[in-house]
């Protein structure tokens, strides 16, 4: 345990897992349902999210040695991933193509795979090489804790930085998850 | 410090390019009136500046507490600016279209702080020290302002294929910068 190991990881996941993004979405589905309605559906989309997170970084290394694929080779791809969604958050291409979806299915896909996606997957494998299982898994609950409580206040979030400033908040938060994805390449073939 | 001034504008000139802006601009304000052009270069230009100044100042720190080499990061910009220079180049719908931003933003980041800007100013903070990289943005960023000011100007001097030419040309640079960006990066270790 190491409480500056805890903090990078939970920070890197929160970009990863990068909330602004997924405000817009929530509000929209969430528009007309009463407010005790919403603070359900985030709480079921943090809950969500967190334990797919969870799960899939317990499983995650064992599941890989079986079908035998290295670290190495992992944290490539999982770079190689990060750096494609990086690139479309810079560029402003929408995440989710919407199409009219009934709410509890839609509140699961805010969970999966926005806010959980791939590269929250395999960062936070990839992270667990790196810190430590325990002090990943605790970075976990942090990070989702985080995306919880911006879930909750997404009303409040989104009329004090404005669709402006979560727009920039994105594109910035895009360009540091594209640092983190070559540096992760990087580490993966060690250069 | 004069010498690291001019070392710092000519850097930042590369990646915000006044020119490049302009064409942006002209493509991005098309159909709008003259105050509400005026209004979208101001804010964007505010906006621009303000987040490449807080990249100067917390970018490099917080990187190195992340575990992200400032290489890395060069790399990264570097990938992101390609793909804007081939789009420029090739003439595909310039970033407006293709996007859900709106204008202000669009122009003030990706496009005026984008990538480039923002890796050049963490890397300039570390090399010439805060002040000098602070003076050097705000410089650049009322250069691009002017320029975008007298864009119709421009605009008419050039006429409508002259500014295609333009743009095609300078995402050509671009697209060198990028490359540059990437080669250096893999460079440092």
């Amino acid at each position: 345990m190491d409480a500056t190991h805890i903090l990078k990881a939970a920070i890197a996941l929160f970009i990863i897992m990068d909330p602004f993004s997924s405000l817009p979405v929530f509000l929209a589905l969430t528009r007309n349902i009463p407010n005790r309605a919403k603070a359900f559906a985030a709480n079921r989309a943090a809950l969500v999210a967190g334990i797919t997170l969870l799960t899939f970084t317990l499983v995650g290394p064992t599941f890989l040695s079986i079908i035998g694929v290295t670290m190495q080779s992992f944290t490539i791809a999982g770079g190689v991933l990060l750096l494609l969604m990086a690139i479309s958050i810079v560029m402003g291409l929408d995440r989710v193509q919407g199409g009219e979806q009934k709410m509890d299915v839609a509140v699961v896909l805010i969970a999966v795979p926005l806010i959980t996606g791939p590269g929250a997957m395999t960062t936070a494998i990839i992270l667990a090489t790196k810190y430590g299982t325990d002090n990943v898994l605790l970075a976990i609950l942090l990070s989702t804790l985080g995306t919880w409580l911006i879930l909750r206040a997404a009303d409040m979030v989104y009329k004090v930085i404005g669709k402006s400033g979560n727009e920039v908040l994105s594109r910035i938060s895009g360009l540091l998850l594209a640092a983190i994805a070559v540096e992760f390449i990087r580490t993966g073939l060690s250069i | 410090m004069l010498e690291s001034l001019v070392f710092s504008l000519a850097a930042l000139f590369s990646v915000l390019n006044p020119l490049n802006i302009t064409a942006y601009f002209l493509s991005l304000s098309e159909g709008l009136t003259d105050e509400r052009k005026k209004n979208l270069a101001v804010r964007a230009s505010i906006l621009a500046a303000l987040i490449a100044s807080f990249a100067a100042l917390v970018g490099g720190p917080f990187l190195e507490f992340m575990g992200v080499r400032i290489s890395s990061f060069r790399i990264a910009g570097g990938i992101i600016l390609l793909i804007f220079g081939i789009q420029t180049c090739t003439g595909r719908p310039s970033a407006g279209k293709n996007g859900s931003g709106n204008a202000t933003v669009l122009l003030a980041s990706p496009l005026m702080a984008g990538p480039g800007t923002i890796s050049m100013s963490i890397l300039l903070a570390s090399q010439v020290g805060i002040y000098t990289t602070l003076a050097a943005i705000a410089i650049v960023v009322l250069l691009a302002l002017t320029f975008m000011l007298s864009a119709t100007r421009i605009k008419r001097v050039v006429g409508e294929d002259g500014m295609r030419v333009i743009l095609r040309v300078l995402g050509l640079v671009v697209v060198a910068v990028a490359i540059q960006f990437i080669i250096v990066g893999f460079g440092t270790p």
